[in-house]
């Protein structure tokens, strides 16, 4: 299959009054890592459980490796792979039970796979699932998302609550049993380092929206700091093609904005600015702005 | 290794062992335990209850048997909670969801472990309650076969219904504790409804069991009322509840309640519907099937018949005799069907509804015998029973019993006042304004109780009656046993006056008044009875003379019980002489004679 292995067209889910999902565009290219980054609540679980097709869009349509997860949601979970970072194993297996459990219900089960990459995360097969730590359980729930050797991986928010280390592992695992050749993963995550260690491509949910999606490096050199400083007050009323936010601190401004070919620098300088200097921002801060902002929408001629 | 059904099938029997192990040890203690406590209870040391001795045997029978069915229930009911409801409460039923399984699969497999479980439980039960009861029981011959098919069929039963309830449960409700109390309660509703509508409608019969075909001792079931076969189709709309709701819709459960409820309320409603349009029909075709059993009640003009269920089914058909057209229905229980002599009209002591047949008396109506329209209606309050319905002349006379005063008077002379007389009469109008009214009276009602009384008329067509009055001398010989010295009846010419009733002298002759028989001649003369019993042990008929009380001598009267008086005064009966039936005359004025042999 050559087209895109996950889309969202337009896709919007409700909650009673709560819009959960609003009109949500969303693609995964084969050989991509996508990380789904939010706030809490911003609808990352929602888009996932959507493509899994555990729950139904209200409008909009989604297809997953060319399926319709709503109608023929069995023929795209054998090609998923999901880790949740819901604590849905059953306690009372042993890692080598839930191993068995899980490899009776996939037909893509690669028991070789499985097996090696257990032993890679160092899990005992003959301990219980409630007995293991946290930080165990998410490999297991990582070994058994891998192990049907899926097309798309979908992680949510597998390394919340992990100490660094062990994190550490679990994005290693996660890299290293992507399919080589046409293997996905959408990474929803509100811990943007991780995103940003194994994603190369972002979205930025913002109450169901999409507020920022792109090239993850494109996006850190297009979106930066500029400072610039007045003879006198800063102009009331500036209008700057780019702009995520603004702060006045006195005779300066500090402004962050997306605009790669110098837009906004241009523009401070014409609105009176001595000095203009420009500062790149790391992920986490550019996520800062854009929520605390009004929001980006990545423009064709700035990427 | 794919293969999902037999995973979670698996899985499921895993997770239930403990229930399962601790189901049977509780059936291993519960015979012993029930023993102990029945000897606890002997000895005193159950400050509740005591009793003064027990049987095992008995135990065994009863409260063995009992406890069992309360633990298969909810036994049944916690398996289903926990493979229904179970991995919800606990979220672990999102590494299903996550998993390229159908629902379906996943709720057949849990289907399967939990019938599978039940059913183990059901053969273990009843192996522990065989092997104790045959180590200490001692039943009568054949006792073991018919209780042990009663009890496996029983707990079946039981054990299916806990389960349908336990699934329509855990359709609605997360928490497997709640469920198991709320799957209780559902298994219990159709049970429930089933007595109550059964005992509605105890006439609306689909078919009847043989209760030969039912292999147990202590129930025998001969009918099978709607209102019993119905409730039952709510079990597996239980089953299409939580079909429903759990393996259609979103995965994730989002409107799971309403799809269950869609099926649940309106299956509900629907037995009920089907109820009161079933019933009715139910009712009739039973009338109609039970009339090879039934009553006649021939009109005494040309071309119209009322024609009973009989016992079994009283309702009835107003017929037109010469076409074969059906005029209209008499609902359950139809008691008491009179026509008068002209045969224009009839009285009929009818049922309310099919839903309460239980009140057998209080609706007479005079009915149009040509057309069956309805012309008039007596209600009558509730204690009121209707006892007799005579014409006399153009009159109807209905006699009722308030049982209440009958139980509550202890004093003989007074329990007339339990007996109460009506007149139903047309007026200017005919039966347009016809009228109901009550009559005083002193009758002298005596007698035990039971048909001791009664108000008749010689012939159909007569403008005369008679209360007749059964009196029994007895001497108790002890607390269990009744003496009857002699029986006699007092037979009293009946006379309308006013709003009055009043009685001419009464002659008393030996016997017994039956309820079916016609003891009057038509004119009113003389009197046959058939209580008398030969020194060979063979009843008698004997003829008395109203007037004068005296007894009128009759030859060849040994098993005459079928005496008929016809219309001309002639008594007819048949007998048995030497082994040749003899059929006999006897005309007053011209005495007996033999018609032919």
């Amino acid at each position: 299959m050559s087209g895109p292995v996950l889309t969202f067209q337009k896709v919007t889910r409700r909650f009673g009054s709560t819009v959960a999902l609003d009109s949500l565009d969303l693609k995964v290219e084969p050989g991509t890592v996508l990380g789904l980054i939010g706030r809490n609540g911003a609808g990352k679980s929602t888009s996932l459980r959507l493509a899994l097709g555990h729950l139904h869009p209200d409008a909009g349509s989604i297809r997953v490796l060319g399926h319709d997860p709503v109608t023929e949601g069995i023929k795209v979970r054998e090609r998923v792979g999901l880790m949740s970072e819901e604590d849905s194993l059953y306690g009372w297996m042993t890692v080598n039970e839930i191993m068995t459990f899980a490899a009776g219900l996939h037909p893509n089960w690669d028991p070789a796979f499985a097996e090696s990459f257990r032993k890679r995360l160092d899990l005992d097969p003959a301990k219980k699932i409630k007995n293991l730590s946290r930080g165990n359980k998410a490999k297991v729930s990582l070994v058994l998302a891998v192990a049907v050797r899926p097309r798309l991986l979908l992680l949510d928010d597998p390394t919340s609550g992990l100490d660094p280390l062990v994190r550490r592992e679990v994005l290693e695992g996660v890299l290293e049993s992507v399919p080589a050749e046409g293997g996905a993963v959408v990474y929803a995550s509100h811990l943007i380092h991780d995103v940003e260690r194994i994603a190369d491509q972002v979205t930025v949910l913002d109450n169901g929206r999409s507020i920022l999606e792109g090239d993850l490096e494109k996006i850190k050199q297009r979106v930066r700091r500029v400072r610039a400083v007045f003879d006198d007050e800063p102009p009331e009323h500036l209008t700057l093609p780019g702009l995520v936010s603004m702060q006045r601190e006195n005779r300066t401004l500090l402004v962050v904005a997306d605009g790669a070919n110098g837009e906004p620098e241009q523009a401070l300088q014409a609105a009176g600015a001595v000095n203009v200097t420009v500062e790149p921002l790391p992920l986490e801060e550019i996520l800062v702005a854009c929520l605390k902002g009004s929001g980006l929408e990545e423009g064709d001629n700035n990427a | 290794m794919h293969s999902p059904f037999k995973t979670i099938f698996r899985k499921e029997w895993k997770q239930s062992s403990v229930l399962r192990r601790v189901a049977i040890l509780l059936m291993v203690l519960l015979p012993p335990f029930v023993i102990m406590v029945a000897e606890a209870a002997t000895r005193g040391w159950i400050p509740m209850f005591s009793i003064k001795s027990y049987d095992v045997t008995q135990l065994f029978m009863d409260a063995v048997p009992m406890f069992l069915f309360v633990g298969w229930t909810l036994f049944a009911a916690l398996f289903t909670a926990q493979a229904y409801a179970g991995d919800r409460s606990t979220g672990n039923e999102a590494f299903l969801l996550e998993r390229p399984v159908a629902r379906t699969v996943t709720w057949r497999a849990r289907l399967a472990a939990v019938t599978s479980n039940g059913l183990i439980m059901l053969v273990a039960g009843w192996l522990i309650w065989l092997g104790y009861f045959r180590v200490l029981g001692d039943p009568p011959e054949g006792t073991y076969l018919k209780l042990s098919g009663l009890l496996l069929g029983a707990g079946l039963a039981v054990i299916l219904a806990a389960i349908c309830g336990g699934l329509a449960a855990t359709a609605f409700l997360e928490s497997p504790i709640i469920a198991v109390l709320a799957g209780q309660l559902l298994a219990a509703l159709p049970a429930g409804a089933a007595a109550l509508l059964g005992s509605l409608s105890p006439f609306a019969v689909l078919f009847r069991l043989d209760h030969d075909a039912f292999p147990s001792p202590l129930i025998s079931l001969t009918w099978l009322p709607v209102g019993m076969i119905l409730p039952v189709l709510l079990y597996p709309a239980y089953v299409a509840v939580s079909w429903l709701a759990l393996c259609r819709g979103e995965p994730a459960g989002g409107g799971s309640r309403a799809r269950g409820a869609k099926v649940l309320v309106p299956s509900i409603i629907g037995v009920l519907i089907l109820f009161l349009i079933l019933a009715p029909i139910a009712v009739r075709a039973n009338v109609n099937n039970a009339m090879g059993d039934g009553r006649m009640f021939p009109g005494p003009g040309a071309g119209r018949a009322v024609v009973t269920g009989g016992y079994m089914a009283p309702g009835g058909w107003l017929i037109d005799t010469i076409s074969g057209e059906r005029k209209r229905f008499f609902q359950v229980p139809t008691t008491d069907v009179v026509w008068r002599g002209d045969g224009r009209y009839l009285a009929v002591n009818e049922g309310k509804t099919i839903i309460r047949p239980g009140s057998w008396a209080l609706k007479v109506k005079i009915v149009d015998g040509e057309t069956g329209d309805d012309l008039l209606q007596c209600d009558f309050p509730a204690p009121l029973v209707v006892w007799d319905i005579a014409w006399i002349g153009d009159r109807a006379i209905l006699s009722l019993v308030n049982f209440h005063t009958w139980k509550r008077v202890k004093n003989t002379d007074r329990k007339g006042e339990a007996f109460h007389i009506y007149v139903a009469e047309e007026g200017t109008e005919g039966w347009k304004d016809g009228t109901v009214r009550k009559l005083n009276h002193s009758l002298p009602v005596k007698g035990l109780g039971g048909k001791n009384w009664r108000i008749v008329t010689p012939s159909p067509d007569s403008d005369r009656a008679y209360f007749v009055n059964s009196v029994r001398e007895v001497r108790e010989v002890d607390d269990k046993t009744t003496l009857i010295l002699e029986e006699r009846v007092i037979v009293s010419e009946l006379f309308l006056e006013g709003d009055s009733v009043r009685l001419a002298p009464g002659i008393e002759v030996p016997g017994r008044a039956y309820q079916s028989g016609r003891h009057i001649s038509p004119g009113g003369e003389f009197w046959t009875d058939v209580s008398d019993i030969s020194p060979e042990g063979k009843r008698r008929l004997r003829l008395f003379d109203l007037a004068s009380g005296e007894t009128i001598p009759l030859e060849n009267t040994d098993m005459a019980g079928y005496s008929a008086w016809l219309t001309n005064g002639e008594l007819l009966w048949s007998t048995v002489v030497e082994d040749r039936v003899q059929l006999h005359r006897w005309r007053f004025g011209e005495g007996q004679m033999v018609l032919m042999e």
